[in-house]
Formats: structure tokens, C-alpha cells, sequence
């Protein structure tokens, strides 16, 4: 097995020569950026609290599916990729700023919903928990989308359990939901290419029924990899 | 609504609302050529990280209510921003700088040294196979010189998921670049 230095050294030498620019190069971007341009900032719109608990489906008794949602809730990490997505019409959000969890609980909101055995407190609080102990910015966006990818892991496992114990109810249920996080705006607006379409294919496939490409879908492989879907 | 967040901590922080265009000018043009080279190691050609580069400087322009004034947390602020704009353009966006190939047909680029790094293609395989955000981690540690907390917080992780992913991800590239037969 390599070594530790044996690593270091070899990821050394893979680096590129470095690129570098004239003067008057970096001039020129620079005054092109720095043009004023018109704003294209949307008029900031209400914050709407989101207060959404625990949505109950089918009776008290909590699938198999809410069970691989607390364990995937007690992981340390998330797994989701947010990171300071530039985003327009997305406020920037200090991490560091003292208030940053009480800011986060009064104002995530999302237009997902939640399956079985998921809670909305919860969630926010596992998004707070996350981020960098070294403060920076991100956009609220990435809140929201962080939100809605794991909604929606559970609605993709919800369908599969209900699928599998034959409870046509809530399977019509959990594909319904699947539909809607096609238009769920965290979703939706952080999508750089491509990825509306997987999540419309998993729509599209629980509407009919088809659990064999629900299960073949780079969706269900990233909730796996995040502990939400079920294996 | 007004966020105390993004008010108070701006100015914690060491950011200002009222950032004088001068400095942020000097700023910007400080972190160019690092940031130029950090685009330069990551993307085939030199249009594509000129674009890259005049998208960031875009963006940090109109953010920079936002940036921090300290050296230091601008510069990761800066870093935070680039890695966003790559991903963007990993993800195969149209160019978004219009000026960029023209820029470079009337500029000379250069890569600096004799040659590029070693063709090591056992290397790139092993750092394919790693997650995206995991391989980037790995690689601003050890092509931007960052430390594994501060690469991490550039990518919006946590110092924990940050060091426990590092960690992870080097074992990863150990073992795929391991000889067959090594245990």
C-alpha cells in the first residue's frame, strides 16, 4: 500500500503548471466585472415560516421506511452538497453570525413535504448542525435544497415500502408526492442541468408503478449513499 | 424582512455594506492570479478558465456587501465562490463570460515551468473514482496549499465531516493506487 508521503508526492507531481496572465489581462476582467450593471435583483419575497411537523400517512404505526429515516437522521453527516451555490435571488447567509440557528428555525422554508417518521424540526436541526465550524456565507437556497433532496429520499422510500407490503394507498400517496418535488424550488432553482430530469423520471416511474427503474435511478443510488432510501 | 444574520455577522465578520469600490477593486485584483491558477489546474484549457475566472470576479463584485474585509476570510470567501463557478461549469454550462475567448486570443497565457505535472493516469483514475466534493477537498489541500478545515469550510462542510472525508478519501486513493498483490 502507498505511503502517506508516497500520496503527497504523487499528487505533487500530478499538479498542472501553473496559468498565469499579463497585467493587462487581469485589467481587463476585472473592468468588465466591475461594471455597474442594472439590477436584476427580484423585489426580496416574504419569508414564509414553514411549520410543517410531521406529516402522519396511514394510521400510527410507522413504516419500515420511518425507521431508515431515524437512523439516517442520527448520522453525523448529510451527505448533501450545498455549499455557497450562486444562486440568484438567494440572501447569503453568515454561518458564523451567533443567530444563525434562530434565524434558521424561524425562516427555512420549502415547499416539500415530509413522509412518515420525518420532522421538519428535526431536519432544520440536522441542517444546522452541519455547517463549517469555520463560519462563511451560503445561500439560503442551499438550505432549502438540502431540505428537499432528503424529502424527497423519503418519499422515494416511502414509495418502495409501500410497494413492497402492497399498500396501494400509500404508494398513490408517496408517487403524488414525488410528482410535486419536481416543482419544489430549492430543488428546481439550484439545478445546473439535468438533474429536474432524474427527478422527473423517478416521478414518472412511481406513477406507473415501476419499481424496477425507481430502483435503477441515480436518485434512489444517491439516497442509499445518504442512508435514506432503502437498500 | 431584514436577517440579522446576514446584517449583524456581516459585521462581526469583518464585512462591510459600504465596501469602498477601490478596495474591492485592489481586492479582486489581489486574488486574480491565484484564482486564475487554481481555474488553470482544473478545467483542459485557458478560455474556459478565463471564464471561470471573470464569472467569480463577476460574482464577488456584485456580493461584495458580503465580503469579508479581513484578508484571510476574503480570500476563503473567494475560494468558496470559485468552487461554486466550477461546479457550474463541470456540470456543462454555456460560457458566461462573454469576453473570455476573445480575451485570450489577444492575451498570452502561460502555464509557468517547463512542463505540465507528471501524466500520472493511475492517479487521475483513483481521484475519479472519489466523490466530487471529496476529490476537491483532497486537491485544495494539496494543490492550494489550503488546511483540511479550511478546504472543507470553502465547500460548506463542517470541520468534522471536513477532517473524517479527508481522512476517508486519502484512504480511498491509497488503496485504489495500491500494486496488485499489495495488502
Amino acid at each position: 500500500m502507498l505511503s502517506e508521503p508516497e500520496l503527497d508526492d504523487r499528487l505533487a507531481r500530478a499538479k498542472r503548471a501553473d496559468l498565469s496572465a499579463p497585467e493587462a489581462f487581469l485589467d481587463a476582467i476585472l473592468a468588465e466585472a466591475a461594471q455597474e450593471r442594472p439590477s436584476t435583483r427580484a423585489p426580496r419575497k416574504a419569508v414564509v415560516i414553514a411549520i410543517i411537523g410531521t406529516l402522519v400517512v396511514g394510521g400510527a404505526t410507522l413504516p419500515a421506511a420511518a425507521e431508515e429515516i431515524q437512523t439516517f437522521l442520527a448520522q453525523a453527516d448529510l451527505g448533501a452538497q450545498g455549499g455557497t451555490e450562486v444562486i440568484p435571488y438567494s440572501e447569503w447567509v453568515n454561518l458564523g453570525a451567533p443567530d444563525f440557528p434562530e434565524y434558521l428555525r424561524a425562516t427555512l422554508w420549502t415547499d416539500a413535504t415530509l413522509p412518515p417518521g420525518m420532522s421538519h424540526d428535526e431536519l432544520v436541526e440536522k441542517i444546522i448542525d452541519r455547517k463549517p465550524e469555520g463560519g462563511g456565507y451560503m445561500q439560503e437556497v442551499v438550505f432549502r435544497m438540502q431540505y428537499e433532496v432528503i424529502a424527497h429520499c423519503g418519499w422515494m422510500s416511502e414509495w418502495r415500502q409501500a410497494m413492497l407490503r402492497g399498500d396501494g394507498n400509500a404508494a398513490r400517496i408517496a408517487a403524488t408526492q414525488l410528482q410535486a418535488a419536481t416543482t419544489w424550488r430549492g430543488l428546481v432553482s439550484t439545478d445546473g442541468g439535468g438533474i429536474m430530469e432524474q427527478y422527473r423520471g423517478v416521478a414518472d416511474a412511481a406513477a406507473s408503478g415501476d419499481a424496477r427503474t425507481v430502483a435503477a435511478s441515480p436518485r434512489h443510488r444517491e439516497c442509499q449513499i445518504m442512508g435514506v432510501e432503502s437498500r | 424582512m431584514t436577517s440579522p444574520v446576514t446584517d449583524e455577522s456581516r459585521r462581526e465578520s469583518g464585512a462591510s455594506s459600504t465596501v469602498d469600490p477601490g478596495d474591492m477593486k485592489q481586492l479582486l485584483r489581489d486574488l486574480m492570479p491565484e484564482l486564475l491558477r487554481y481555474f488553470g489546474r482544473r478545467v483542459p484549457n485557458a478560455e474556459d478558465a478565463a471564464d471561470c475566472l471573470g464569472e467569480t470576479m463577476i460574482v464577488l463584485w456584485r456580493r461584495r456587501e458580503a465580503v469579508p474585509l479581513d484578508r484571510e476570510s476574503a480570500r476563503r470567501y473567494a475560494y468558496g465562490v470559485a468552487a461554486n463557478v466550477l461546479r457550474e461549469s463541470q456540470r456543462g454550462r454555456a460560457r458566461q463570460f462573454a469576453l473570455a475567448e476573445r480575451l485570450v486570443a489577444e492575451y498570452d497565457l502561460t502555464r509557468d515551468g517547463v512542463a505540465d505535472g507528471d501524466t500520472d493516469s493511475d492517479l487521475a483514475r483513483a481521484l475519479s473514482a472519489l466523490r466530487p466534493l471529496d476529490r476537491e477537498l483532497v486537491l485544495l489541500v494539496a494543490w492550494e496549499g489550503f488546511g483540511v478545515g479550511v478546504a472543507g469550510a470553502i465547500l460548506g462542510l463542517s470541520d468534522q465531516a471536513s477532517r473524517a472525508r479527508y481522512s476517508r478519501a486519502r484512504a480511498r486513493l491509497r488503496r485504489e493506487l495500491a500494486s496488485p498483490g499489495d495488502d
